[in-house]
């Protein structure tokens, strides 16, 4: 069953701002991971689904309700951490916190006290929200997106602020989330986080859904790619599955054993894929080799994911907080 | 059942919330008022008034002509000023708290998040900004009937300063829900403060203007002040229809809020 559906949804702000055209369906219990650069309509995406916006063409369901018309009646199981937190500054995080679990219609508060503990800041809740830095507010995001032991969680950069530490305990409790079956919508920039916490990814840049992955595709690869410096030229000539090789500096292209072997002459490396069924051949090879280093280059969602921020420029990955 | 049905439309935690987030404003501007009313009640006395009496012409000779009770002596000085400018700057600051800012902001984001209606927020807000103006009223009410029992017993004709206070509530009424209302429409604190807090000056202003000279009469249509006509007022004569029109005017504004805010998109 699907919990989140969008379906076409657009909305042009001018200027080639919005996102124009995005469908997307996340099935029960899915993590969903939105990866985009600044400025994607990663956040706009969201406030669509809270109901903040009406949809210009195309639509937003959740639980199969309309977000718009049914926006309150989707909220009651719906947990929201908005990209830029922003608190009232005449308040305590307590006093603050109270009036939301109110307004939530919370009435045990027991699991959000152990929430307070989690993140540690129950000592913390009397100061008021305007001293508070930036990754106590984000805590207490968390903490109020939470809180209402929510089926769909709807998280908007969830860590930014937070230091590596809390960022871990925020993934822990995604994962037990996950195991308790609900279903999370978020977006980031950040790839550790994205290939950590989600099951799927979708792709977006300057308003279009350009792309949407398995993470299990990148986990599970059956062949690895591993990078062999050797000591000199000559070692790399040792090796006899390599036949051709070129002059210094130029990269060739070798297909014999192993399949995309790149030889790298000016740096004295070679990159070769190898299926993990090919691995001891790999090692035979290179046993007569004097080689300086050896690695294995992780197939990463963030080298995948370069292929698409890369083509315009500016919009690298240098926001990662 | 009812009762019931409307309570449904106030979020209390909210109500509560705005109490606190506005009561230094709304104490300030309240004591305010009560200072200025008891200074009047102390500072009319029967010497003054031949004195003023006595300067003829000016601006203040045509603010405090005619008068011969304590009633018309704030009628004229305390209801044409400080009971106009005073009540007007905590609307035009109230209003932009209770909506645009905290759009502009986005902390309105954390509330809508829950599942409290908008239309629940909206009313709240509203509610808790027309019962502050009346608590200021009815306290200003109160102490300028104790200042003028202190200072001068038996002089205040108390029933025409009921009027000019239930007068000048509505006024302010009138003046909230403009703010208010361009408070809900706009999403930037700049524009709604621009348009709000303008309207409500630039009544102010026409109104003091019009007072210079008898020439500038027909400025009387351009400002809502003409609405609060503090002889009829004190007169207990003809004043009936100003105070409907302004109450009609203020729920129209209020429930043309209450309808729009639930429908626009916000950029949170």
């Amino acid at each position: 069953m699907n919990i989140v559906e969008i379906s076409h949804l657009t909305r042009d702000f001018g200027n080639h701002k919005g996102v124009f055209d995005i469908s997307i369906n996340i099935k029960e219990g899915e993590v969903y991971g939105f990866l985009g650069p600044n400025g994607a309509g990663k956040s706009t995406t969201m406030r669509h689904l809270m109901g903040f916006y009406k949809c210009q063409k195309g639509n937003c369901k959740i639980f199969n309700m309309d977000c718009w018309p049914k926006q309150k009646e989707i909220q009651k199981t719906l947990g929201y951490l908005p990209g830029e937190i922003a608190f009232p500054n005449d308040m305590t995080a307590k006093h603050y916190i109270n009036m939301i679990a109110k307004m939530q219609g919370i009435k045990d508060r027991g699991y959000q006290e152990e929430l307070e503990k989690y993140f540690e800041i129950e000592k913390d809740t009397d100061i008021s929200l305007k001293k508070m830095s930036k990754g106590m507010k984000q805590k207490i995001g968390i903490i109020i997106a939470f809180m209402n032991k929510p089926k769909l969680l709807l998280l908007d950069e969830p860590t930014s602020g937070l230091d590596p530490v809390m960022q871990n305990k925020f993934w822990d409790l995604i994962k037990d989330y996950k195991d308790n079956g609900a279903t999370i919508f978020m977006s980031s920039h950040i790839f550790e986080e994205v290939e950590k916490t989600c099951d799927r990814v979708g792709i977006i840049k300057n308003g279009n859904l350009i792309k949407e992955v398995e993470i299990s595709e990148f986990k599970h690869s059956k062949s690895k790619t591993y990078i062999i410096e050797f000591k000199s030229v000559e070692e790399i000539e040792k090796i006899e599955e390599i036949e051709e090789i070129g002059e210094i500096g130029e990269i060739k292209e070798v297909n014999k054993v192993f399949k995309d072997c790149k030889v790298d002459l000016e740096n004295k490396t070679i990159s070769v894929d190898v299926n993990d069924s090919d691995i001891n051949k790999l090692i035979n090879a290179l046993s007569k080799c004097d080689i300086k280093s050896f690695e294995e280059e992780k197939h990463s969602l963030e080298n995948y994911f370069m292929k698409f921020y890369g083509s315009d420029g500016n919009n690298g990955s240098d926001e990662n907080d | 059942m009812e009762i019931m049905e409307v309570m449904k439309m106030i979020s209390l935690p909210l109500f509560k919330q705005n109490w606190l987030s506005n009561l230094n404003l709304l104490i300030l501007i309240t004591l305010a008022l009560c200072v200025f009313i008891t200074v009047m009640c102390n500072v009319f006395t029967p010497s003054t008034l031949d004195s003023l009496q006595g300067a003829d012409g000016g601006l203040i000779g045509n603010i405090v002509g005619g008068v011969h009770s304590l009633v018309e002596f704030i009628g004229n000085s305390f209801f044409a000023i400080m009971a106009i400018i005073f009540p007007m700057l905590y609307s035009i600051v109230v209003a932009n708290k209770l909506m645009v800012e905290k759009v502009e902001q986005g902390t309105m984001a954390g509330l809508l998040a829950t599942p409290t209606k908008r239309i629940t927020i909206v009313s709240t807000n509203a509610l808790f900004f027309i019962l502050s103006l009346v608590l200021m009223w009815l306290v200003v009410f109160i102490v300028g009937v104790l200042a003028a029992n202190v200072f001068q017993p038996d002089a205040l004709d108390v029933d025409a300063f009921a009027r000019l206070c239930i007068g000048c509530f509505l006024y302010h009424f009138v003046i909230s829900s403009i703010c208010f209302c361009a408070s809900t429409i706009f999403n930037t604190t700049q524009v709604s403060l621009g348009l709000g807090g303008g309207i409500s000056l630039f009544f102010f202003l026409v109104n003091l203007i019009m007072k210079l000279s008898n020439e500038l009469d027909f400025l009387k249509y351009f400002t809502l002040n003409t609405l609060f006509d503090t002889t009829a007022l004190i007169s207990g004569e003809g004043y009936i229809e100003n105070l409907i029109i302004l109450l009609l005017i203020g729920t129209i504004l209020y429930l043309t809020s209450i309808i729009i805010f639930p429908r626009k998109d916000l950029p949170l």
